[in-house]
C-alpha cells in the first residue's frame, strides 16, 4: 500500500507526514504525531471522543482519512489553550464540575468550542443539540451544558 | 464531620491534565518495539470446537505469534473465583465455573476468545484473524433463563446435571404465617432485562517484561489493581513484588473493570514474557459489547401480603438470575437484589429465594447498581400495585411502611454480599421522602396540575419512590500519608479511580487533618508499586473505606507532627495548631515551624533518632468497617408520554438523598447525575437484545442507545440530607450507585400514571417506545 | 464470516483531478473501486467487512461540486460535496426548501454532518436515509457524471433495492437539484427514533402539500416514507386519496391508513413491523395535518 505525503497544520504547527491510504485522521494524530489527547471510543462516528476541528468545523477524526487532510488545519484538545491560557470552555468545565473520568472530555471541549465559534450565545437546546454526538457516561451532561453556558458568558478569546 | 475543606465544593485537583489532553490512559502507553494483540472470538453462542487452523495466520508477514488454548499448555487454567459464595447461608448450592482464558472444548457465548494474534501492528493482527480457520460444531444454545432449567435443556457446562449455577433461600420472620393473616395478597411476575456498562473507554492492557530486572509492568484499565497484580503473579509463577500493575487514568469503570483475570488480562502479560516484547491490547467497541461483562437480567415471581390499611406484613420473592456462561463473581449481584428487596421499608416477614442460571450469553458481574436496582424495582412496583389495590395514595402507603428513625441499627436478618447479616446502620427516611415530595410539589401536581393537563388531553404522570443503597462494604482499604521536605503532602492508596474525584476528596480529608491547602496534597491511586494492600473501587466504597483509611493515616501523621513540633517549639501539644502548612503556638502565631522543616528534622541524615521513633512524617493506616453503611433517598419525577408514538419525555427530576457526611458536594452531585443518566438508560434506552441463537443484535453504539444530552431532563434537582454513619469516623456513606438504583422504578410508575386511562400495568424494565406500544396493544 | 474490526482494511486512496478521469477510473475498475464523499457510510461498512474495495476514489470538490446555487427561475442545486450542516445553515434552503434543512437536522450529530452530504445519503440508498424523503417530495433529480457524459436521474426511479440504485460503474453523482416548489406549498419531515435525536429512524415521514385547482380536492400532497420498505417508499394510494377527496380529518386519516397499508417493514432492534406500520399511520396523519394547516386557504 502506497504512502501519501501530506502537509497539514495541527494546533498551529506545520506537519509533514507520510500516511497509508487507510490511516484515519485519528490514528495519524495519536500514532504519528503522538497527540493522544484525542480519544478512540468506537471507531464508528458514534461516541464523539475523537472529535477535532478540521478547517473550522468539528469532525469525528475516526471517520476522516489522514490523506484527505492534505492542506487542512486541525485543532485538537492539545491546541485549545493559547499561551498557557486555557480556553474559556476548559475553565468553565472545571468550575461547573463537568469532568469525571475525562475520556469524553477532549471531544466535548472541541464540540463546545466549535459551537461557540459559530454561535457565541447558544441556548440550552442549541447546546444539547451540538453535543448529541458526544456520549458521556459519567456526568449525565448537565454540568457540561452549564459549563458551555458559562463559557459563552465569559466571551473571552476564541480559538480557531 | 465538616472542616475547612471537607464538605466544600472544591474544584478537582486532577482536572488540568484531563482538560489539555495530557492525562495518561492505557491506550496512550507506547513503548519501543511494542507488539499488538487482537483476539479471535466465537461467532457462535454455543459450539464445540473441532479444530483450529492458525497456520495461515502465523505465516502472514508481521505476525509474531498466534496462540490458542493448546499453546498455553499448563498456563491454561480457569480464572479465580473472585467472590466465593457465603458460607453462612444454610443449604446454599453453588457451582463455580470461572472464566477461561481461551476456549478449549467449546465456546459458551458469543465473543468467547478462541485465539490471540500478536503482530507488529494492530492492523496486521486484525487481518491475521481472518486467516484463522475454526471448525465449529454448532450446538443448541441456551438463551432463555426458564428454558435453561427445563430437564431437556442443553447444558452450558456438560459436567453439571443442569444449568443451575446456584440456589439460595433466605427468610426473615415467617412469610407464610404473615400471609395467612393478610387482608390482601398481590402476586406479580416482574422482569428486568440486560444492559451494558458501556464505559466510554474500552478495556485495555499493556504488558512489559524486563528480563534484566525480572520485572513485569502491566498497565490495565482496572478498578482493582492490587488483586490483579496478585492474580497475574500467581498465574505466571512470579513473586508479587516482581509485578507492578498500574491503573492510570481510567475512562469510566461502572463495574466490569473490577472483573479480574479476564482472558485478555492474563494472556497479554503471559505473551509479553514469552516473546520478551511489550504488547498492547485495546478492546474495540464491538468487543466491549460481546467480551465485557454485563448485568441485570432477572425474572421475579413476587407476592406481597398486606393489611387493609396498607401495612406490609410480608414479601415473598422467588427469582431467577441470569449469570451468563460463567459465574466468576459468585453471588454478589443476586445477594444484592435480596438485600434491597425490602427497600426502605419495615417489613417483618420476607421469604427470598433465587436460582442462578447458566446461559449461553456474556458473563454477568456487577454493573453500577449491581443487583440493587432490580430489588428496588420489584419492591417499589409492588408498593404501587398495593396502593392501587387498596385505593391508597402511593406516598401514604410508603410513609406507613418506612423504617422509623428509632429502629436503627435495623436488622434485616439475611446475609448480604459481604457475607454478614444485613444491617441498615442509620438513617431517617421520612424526611427524605417528604423532601422529595415538597420539591416536586406532590400535592399540587396530583390535585391541580395533573387534572388540568389531563383535561387538555395530555398524558403526564408522576413517579415517587424511595430507595436504599448498601455501600462501603469491607473488607478494608489502606493509605500512606507523607509530608515531604517541601512541605507538600503525598497520599497513596490502593484503590483505582475511574473519575470519582478521589484525587480531590482524599486531598480534602488530608488537608483538614494537617492544616494544608488542598492543592498541596498529591494523591496517587492505582499503582501497586506505591501501595500494595487493598481491594478496589467497587460497591460505592471508595469514599467510605479508602476515605477513612486516608483519614486514619493522616491522623497518624498529625500525631507525629504534634509530637515533634512540641519538642522543637517547646510547647505542649495541646497548645499547638496546624494552619497554612505551619505548626504554630495557638496564642503566639509568630512562634511556628513549617511542615517542610519538620519533615527534614524527622528524617535526619546524621545524629540519632530516639528509640521508638519511626523516621519521617509518614504514617500508614487501614480502615475496615464493621459492616456496610446504608444510604437512602427518594426520587420524584414527572414525565409526559406522546400517545401517538409512546415517546417519553422527562419533564422534572428530583432526588433527595442521604449519604451521610458529604465530602465534596460537587463530586457527590456529579456521582448522582451520572447514576441518574445510567438509570434513565436502564429505564428507556438500554436493552441488550439477544436473539434465539444467542447472537447479540445491538453490539454497537448505533444500535445500543446510551442516553444523550438531549435525553436528559433540563435539571436534576438535588437535596442533601445528612445522617452520618456511626460506623466510620468521617460519617460517610457511598453514593456511586445511588442515581442508578431508583430511576427505573420511578420511571415505570410515572409512565404508568401518565397512561392511567389506558389501564396499563408496567412490570418490566427497560422500556422503549415500541415496548410501551406493545403493552398498550396487549391491553386492547 | 467477516470479523468487524476498528481498523480499516487495506485499500488505495485515489484522488483524480477531473470528473472525467474519475469516471474513467471507476469504470475501468468496476467491482473494485468505489467513489466516496464524506465517508460516513463507506468507512463504517468497510470496517464491518461488508465492503472490500481495492480503490476508494475521493470525488469531493471536483468540478464545482461544492456549491449551493439557487436560481429563482429554475430552482435549487446542491453540489455533491456540500455537507449537511451547510444545507441546514443555507439561507436559500431555509427560505425556499426548509424541509431539506429539517430533514438534514435529524441526521446523526453535528460533527457527523460536517462530513455527511445529501447526495451521499441519496446514493447510499439506505431505506432509513433521512434526507431521501425530503428529496423525493421536492421532486429531486440527481445529476450524474458517467463515462458517456452527464445525465439526469429523477429520484422517483432511482432506487432499486436496499442500498441499490440505477448507478453504474463509472457513475459519479455530482449534484441534486430541485425545481421551484409549487406555489403556496408547505412540507414537513417527521422522524421517530428511540430517543430525542441521534438514532436511526424507526420510521420517517416526509409530506409536502400545495393548492392545485386541477385536483378534485383542490390540493395535492406528495409523501415519502423511510425505514418501512426495502427502498424509500412513496405511498401513491395515500397521495391519490388526498387529491381526490375533500381534505377533512377523516380524509387525512384514510390517507394515513393507506400509507400504512403500503408499507412492508421488518422487525429489528428499533421496533417491530407492527409498531412501524402504526407509526407510519400516526405520523403521516400528523405530518399531513400540519402541512394542511399551513396551506389551506
Amino acid at each position: 500500500m502506497a504512502l501519501h505525503r501530506i502537509t497539514l497544520t495541527v494546533n498551529g504547527e506545520t506537519e509533514l507526514v507520510d500516511v497509508p491510504s487507510n490511516m484515519t485522521l485519528l490514528r495519524m494524530l495519536r500514532e504519528k504525531l503522538v497527540l493522544t489527547g484525542t480519544k478512540n471510543g468506537c471507531s464508528a462516528g458514534e461516541c464523539g471522543a475523537c472529535t477535532v476541528i478540521m478547517n473550522g468545523e468539528p469532525v469525528n477524526s475516526c471517520m476522516v482519512l489522514a490523506v484527505e487532510c492534505d492542506g487542512a488545519e486541525i485543532t485538537t484538545v492539545e491546541g485549545l489553550a493559547h499561551d498557557g491560557q486555557l480556553d474559556p470552555v476548559q475553565e468553565a468545565i472545571v468550575e461547573q464540575g463537568g469532568v469525571q473520568c475525562g475520556f469524553c472530555t477532549p471531544g466535548i471541549l472541541i464540540s463546545s468550542r466549535a459551537l461557540l465559534n459559530r454561535n457565541p450565545n447558544p441556548g440550552d437546546y442549541e447546546i444539547r443539540d451540538a453535543l448529541v454526538g458526544n456520549l458521556c457516561r459519567c456526568t449525565g451532561y448537565l454540568r457540561i451544558i452549564d459549563a458551555v453556558k458559562e463559557a459563552a458568558q465569559r466571551r473571552s478569546v476564541v480559538a480557531s | 464531620m465538616k472542616g475547612k475543606w471537607i464538605g466544600q465544593p472544591i474544584k478537582r485537583n486532577e482536572d488540568p491534565r484531563l482538560l489539555t489532553g495530557q492525562a495518561l490512559y492505557v491506550d496512550d502507553v507506547d513503548m519501543p518495539g511494542m507488539l499488538h494483540a487482537a483476539f479471535l472470538r466465537s461467532d457462535y453462542a454455543h459450539a464445540r470446537i473441532r479444530s483450529i487452523d492458525v497456520s495461515a495466520a502465523r505465516a502472514r508477514p508481521g505476525v509474531v505469534a498466534v496462540y490458542t488454548a493448546e499453546d498455553m499448555a499448563d498456563f491454561w487454567r480457569p480464572g479465580p473465583l473472585i467472590v466465593p459464595p457465603p458460607r453462612n447461608v444454610e443449604g446454599i448450592v453453588f457451582h463455580a465455573r470461572t472464566q477461561i482464558p481461551m476456549v478449549k472444548d467449546k465456546a459458551r457465548h458469543i465473543g468467547d476468545p478462541i485465539a490471540v494474534v500478536i503482530a507488529e501492528s494492530r492492523y496486521i493482527a486484525e487481518d491475521a484473524l481472518e486467516d484463522i480457520v475454526v471448525d465449529y460444531e454448532p450446538l443448541e444454545p441456551v438463551v432463555d433463563m426458564e428454558r435453561a432449567l427445563e430437564p431437556d435443556a442443553p447444558l452450558v457446562h456438560d459436567d453439571l446435571d443442569s444449568n443451575l449455577a446456584a440456589h439460595v433461600v433466605q427468610e426473615k420472620g415467617n412469610y407464610e404465617a404473615a400471609r395467612a393473616k393478610a387482608d390482601v395478597v398481590i402476586k406479580r411476575r416482574i422482569l428486568v432485562d440486560r444492559g451494558a456498562a458501556a464505559a466510554l473507554e474500552n478495556r485495555g492492557v499493556v504488558a512489559h517484561w524486563e528480563p534484566k530486572s525480572q520485572q513485569l509492568t502491566v498497565w490495565d484499565t482496572t478498578q482493582a489493581p492490587i488483586p490483579i497484580r496478585n492474580g497475574i503473579a500467581a498465574m505466571l509463577g512470579l513473586s508479587e513484588h516482581q509485578v507492578r500493575v498500574i491503573a492510570p487514568f481510567i475512562g469510566g469503570g461502572f463495574g466490569p473493570k473490577i472483573m479480574m483475570s479476564q482472558p485478555e488480562e492474563v494472556l497479554v502479560p503471559w505473551a509479553a514474557m514469552k516473546l520478551n516484547r511489550p504488547i498492547k491490547w485495546i478492546e474495540d467497541r464491538r468487543e466491549n459489547f460481546i467480551g465485557t461483562t454485563q448485568e441485570r437480567a432477572q425474572i421475579h415471581d413476587v407476592e406481597m401480603a398486606l393489611t387493609r390499611d396498607g401495612r406490609v406484613l410480608g414479601v415473598r420473592d422467588v427469582f431467577l438470575h441470569d449469570t451468563g456462561a460463567y459465574d466468576p463473581y459468585g453471588l454478589t449481584v443476586p445477594l444484592n437484589t435480596q438485600s434491597h428487596g425490602l427497600g426502605a421499608y419495615d417489613i417483618p416477614n420476607y421469604y427470598t429465594e433465587f436460582k442462578v442460571v447458566f446461559t449461553n450469553k456474556m458473563i454477568v458481574t456487577p454493573v453500577r447498581g449491581a443487583g440493587r436496582p432490580q430489588g428496588i424495582f420489584v419492591i417499589e412496583r409492588m408498593m404501587d400495585l398495593a396502593a392501587k389495590e387498596l385505593g391508597m395514595d402511593r406516598a401514604e402507603i410508603r410513609k406507613r411502611n418506612l423504617i422509623p428513625p428509632d429502629a436503627f441499627p435495623y436488622r434485616q436478618e439475611i446475609i448480604d454480599q459481604a457475607f454478614i447479616e444485613l444491617v441498615y446502620d442509620s438513617g431517617n427516611y421520612l424526611p427524605v421522602l417528604e423532601k422529595a415530595m415538597a420539591m416536586i410539589g406532590y400535592d399540587r401536581f396530583i390535585e391541580e396540575e395533573q387534572p388540568r393537563l389531563r383535561a387538555e388531553g395530555r398524558h403526564v404522570g408522576l413517579g415517587l419512590v424511595t430507595f436504599v443503597e448498601t455501600t462501603g462494604v469491607g473488607p478494608y482499604e489502606g493509605a500512606r500519608v507523607s509530608v515531604e521536605s517541601s512541605g507538600k503532602v503525598s497520599v497513596v492508596t490502593g484503590v483505582g479511580t475511574q473519575g470519582q474525584g478521589h484525587f480531590t476528596s482524599f486531598a480534602q480529608i488530608v488537608a483538614d487533618q494537617l492544616g494544608v491547602d488542598v492543592r498541596d496534597v498529591r494523591v496517587v491511586t492505582g499503582d501497586t508499586a506505591q501501595f500494595h494492600w487493598g481491594t478496589g473501587t467497587f460497591a460505592s466504597r471508595g469514599a467510605v473505606v479508602a476515605g477513612n483509611a486516608v483519614k486514619a493515616a493522616a491522623a497518624g501523621v498529625r500525631a507525629k507532627i504534634l509530637k515533634l513540633a512540641s519538642k522543637v517549639l517547646e510547647t505542649p501539644e495541646e497548645e499547638l495548631e496546624l494552619v497554612d502548612g505551619q505548626v504554630r503556638v495557638a496564642d503566639i502565631p509568630e512562634r511556628s515551624i513549617s511542615l517542610g522543616e519538620l519533615a527534614v528534622m524527622a528524617n535526619p541524615l546524621r545524629g540519632a533518632v530516639e528509640p521508638g521513633t519511626k523516621p519521617g512524617l509518614e504514617a500508614t493506616d487501614y480502615f475496615g468497617p464493621q459492616y456496610g453503611a446504608t444510604a437512602s433517598g427518594a426520587v420524584a419525577m414527572i414525565v409526559e408520554v406522546d400517545p401517538e408514538t409512546m415517546m417519553v419525555e422527562i419533564k422534572r427530576f428530583v432526588i433527595a438523598h442521604d449519604c451521610g457526611t458529604v465530602l465534596n458536594p460537587m463530586i457527590v452531585e456529579g456521582q448522582i447525575h451520572g447514576g441518574v443518566s445510567m438509570g434513565i438508560g436502564n429505564s428507556f434506552y438500554e436493552r441488550l437484545v439477544y436473539d434465539d441463537n444467542g447472537q447479540l443484535l445491538n453490539a454497537s453504539l448505533m444500535d445500543y442507545l446510551l442516553p444523550r444530552s438531549t435525553d436528559m431532563p433540563r435539571r436534576i434537582e438535588i437535596a442533601h440530607l445528612e445522617t452520618p454513619s456511626p460506623l466510620n469516623p468521617i460519617g460517610s456513606k457511598g453514593v456511586g450507585e445511588a442515581g442508578a438504583i431508583p430511576v427505573p422504578s420511578a420511571f415505570a410508575q410515572a409512565v404508568e400514571d401518565a397512561l392511567a386511562d389506558y389501564g396499563v400495568e408496567i412490570l418490566e424494565t427497560p422500556l422503549s417506545p415500541n415496548r410501551l406500544f406493545e403493552l398498550l396493544s396487549a391491553r386492547g | 464470516m467477516h470479523t468487524p474490526t476498528p481498523g480499516l482494511p487495506e485499500f488505495d486512496y485515489v484522488k483524480l483531478t477531473s470528473l472525467a478521469a474519475a469516471s474513467q477510473f471507476l469504470a475501468e475498475h468496476a467491482g473494485e473501486a468505489r467513489p466516496f464523499m464524506g465517508g460516513t457510510d463507506v468507512f463504517v461498512r468497510m470496517r464491518d467487512g461488508f465492503w472490500k474495495e481495492k480503490y476508494i476514489v475521493d470525488v469531493k470538490g471536483l468540478d464545482g461540486m461544492d456549491e449551493i446555487t439557487f436560481d429563482p427561475a429554475t430552482g435549487l442545486t446542491i453540489g455533491a460535496s456540500v455537507n449537511m450542516n451547510r444545507v441546514i445553515a443555507s439561507p436559500e434552503v431555509n427560505q425556499h426548501y426548509p424541509v431539506l434543512a429539517e430533514a438534514a437536522h435529524t441526521v446523526a450529530s453535528y460533527q457527523l454532518r460536517t462530513r455527511a452530504t445529501i447526495v451521499g445519503n441519496v446514493c447510499n440508498a439506505s431505506p432509513a436515509g433521512d434526507t431521501i424523503g425530503a428529496c423525493l417530495v421536492l421532486n429531486g433529480t440527481l445529476r450524474v457524471h458517467g463515462v458517456d457524459g452527464v445525465r439526469e436521474e429523477p429520484l422517483s426511479t432511482f432506487f432499486v433495492g436496499p442500498g441499490q440504485t440505477v448507478l453504474k460503474p463509472g457513475d459519479i453523482a455530482t449534484a441534486v437539484s430541485f425545481p421551484l416548489p409549487p406555489e403556496g406549498y408547505a412540507a414537513r419531515y417527521i422522524k421517530l427514533g428511540r430517543n430525542a435525536i441521534g438514532d436511526l429512524a424507526i420510521v420517517g415521514v416526509a409530506a409536502l402539500g400545495y393548492p392545485d385547482s386541477s385536483a378534485p380536492s383542490g390540493y395535492r400532497f406528495r409523501l415519502a416514507l423511510a425505514s418501512v420498505a426495502p427502498v424509500p417508499l412513496v405511498p401513491t394510494q395515500a397521495e391519490a386519496i388526498l387529491a381526490e377527496k375533500p381534505i377533512t380529518e377523516a380524509t387525512i386519516a384514510e390517507a394515513a391508513r393507506a400509507a400504512m397499508d403500503a408499507c412492508t417493514p421488518i422487525d429489528d432492534v428499533r421496533g417491530s413491523a407492527r409498531y412501524r406500520k402504526l407509526m407510519v399511520r400516526n405520523l403521516t396523519r400528523k405530518a399531513v395535518t400540519e402541512v394542511w394547516e399551513r396551506i389551506k386557504g
